[in-house]
């Protein structure tokens, strides 16, 4: 420092800003104009279960593929996932289920092991759910394939799935989408495990809607319909 | 400018895209009462030594008013233990139509949906295929069109050789509406033009 700036004592060098100080609100003025809106979008963005629930793949310990069960064999959902007709839960089948047919085909297969120790030992293989809504909402199986929406409008393409990861949000918003406008996936009684489903004529909507009248389906958007 | 483009593209590819595959489970940001303490289907228990929230009834127990006590229903035999050769409940469409879808469920993976015991299931190696039950010129086959219904739904219940027991995967009653869709199947397969209706048989001919 030079003695150009003397302190009062005159020996300690007075502190002086620098010139381009007086730019810095000038700066920082559009910085914090935009912060909040991009602090509002990465929340949008980030907090969504679109972001934070959709694509959950956990490593199960068994490494099953739906593609080769449900796709190339054809075995229709309800064989192993009998539940989900009846109540809530369309239920993770037994050891018992996978040994209806692992007794015989690839009995000794060392990826198989898992299945084997848990039908000796009576202890259930540890399944990794993917799929859970909040505990605050009722959800029912049964309701969805009785008025007849596909396992694939919410699971995806569960045929082609060699490892399952969740589809969609389970966000509210994503249940109001359907619950507002169910013509969107209605289809035909019977048909609610067919994969790849077209709709006669190729019109969703209009068969949609039509389904919709006749069987007199009316998905609640009431509070208490989902929160009971 | 510059720096701020290269931070928000920074905190982009730190964060990543929505729906991208992820082995961790999902966070709740504000998790809310999303999860509550409380034991739901399939949940883990540290009360019971098992670890399992879902209970099995005590052995030797049954459930009120669900006492299996009519052998023909739910054992598919008389009264001296002789398999039945007649259906215990009236059969209609409604029964058969239940019998036909519960049938491609349960039972085509092995035997096929026409019943020749050729389904997907059944051709992988290491599975014994299942006979016809359709085929009168096949031994296995003209036994089992000629088997009591009572045995059928036996075989359905307790398995057979390489079948399994399928008591805990179909209820009763859809284990006789399958039974007698397997009957339609025989029938269907090896019919008659005079089994079809004298009005009806114009259309075929």
């Amino acid at each position: 420092m030079s003695n150009e700036n003397p302190g009062h004592d005159g020996k300690k060098p007075l502190f002086v800003f620098p010139a381009f100080h007086n730019r810095i609100p000038l700066l920082l003025a559009p910085v914090l104009a935009i912060a909040p809106i991009g602090l509002i979008g990465a929340i949008w963005y980030y907090f969504s279960p679109n972001f934070t629930d959709v694509g959950y793949q956990p490593e199960q310990p068994v490494a099953y593929s739906h593609k080769l069960h449900a796709g190339d064999l054809g075995i229709d959902c309800r064989y192993c996932h009998v539940g989900v007709e009846k109540g809530p839960h369309a239920g993770v089948p037994p050891t018992q289920t996978c040994m209806n047919c692992h007794t015989a085909v690839k009995k000794d297969s060392p990826l198989l092991t898992p299945i084997r120790e848990s039908w000796v030992s009576g202890q259930p293989v540890p399944w990794v759910r993917i799929h859970k809504s909040p505990d605050y909402v009722y959800f029912d199986h049964s309701a969805h394939v009785r008025a007849t929406i596909g396992c694939e409008s919410c699971h995806g393409r569960i045929d082609q799935a060699i490892e399952v990861k969740q589809e969609q949000s389970l966000s509210m918003s994503w249940c109001l989408e359907c619950h507002k406008a169910p013509e969107q996936h209605l289809r035909p009684r019977g048909t609610a495990t067919v994969m790849g489903y077209k709709p006669e004529g190729g019109d969703q909507l209009a068969a949609g809607t039509r389904l919709k009248k006749d069987h007199n389906i009316n998905p609640p958007i009431h509070c208490s319909g989902c929160h009971r | 400018m510059r720096s701020l483009i290269a931070l928000v593209i920074a905190a982009a590819a730190l964060g990543g895209c929505r729906g991208e595959p992820s082995r961790l489970p999902p966070v709740h940001l504000n998790p809310n009462m999303d999860t509550q303490a409380k034991y739901k289907a399939y949940g883990h228990s540290n009360l019971f030594q098992d670890g399992r929230t879902m209970r099995e009834p005590p052995a030797n127990t049954v459930q009120y008013g669900l006492g299996k006590v009519d052998d023909e229903v739910y054992r598919g035999q008389d009264e001296f233990g002789n398999f039945i050769s007649r259906f215990p409940m009236p059969l209609d469409k409604k029964l058969l139509d239940r019998g036909q879808e519960r049938y491609d469920i349960f039972c085509a993976p092995c035997h096929d949906k026409s019943g020749n015991g050729k389904g997907m299931v059944a051709q992988r190696p290491g599975l014994v295929p299942p006979p016809t039950f359709i085929d009168p010129a096949d031994a296995n086959g003209r036994r089992i069109i000629e088997m009591p219904v009572g045995e059928i739904y036996n075989t359905i219940t307790n398995g057979k050789n390489t079948m399994p027991a399928y008591r805990s995967q179909i209820p009763t009653e859809d284990r006789w509406a399958i039974v007698a869709y397997v009957r339609a199947l025989q029938r269907g397969q090896n019919a008659r033009l005079s089994d079809v209706p004298a009005d009806q048989q114009g259309s075929l001919k």
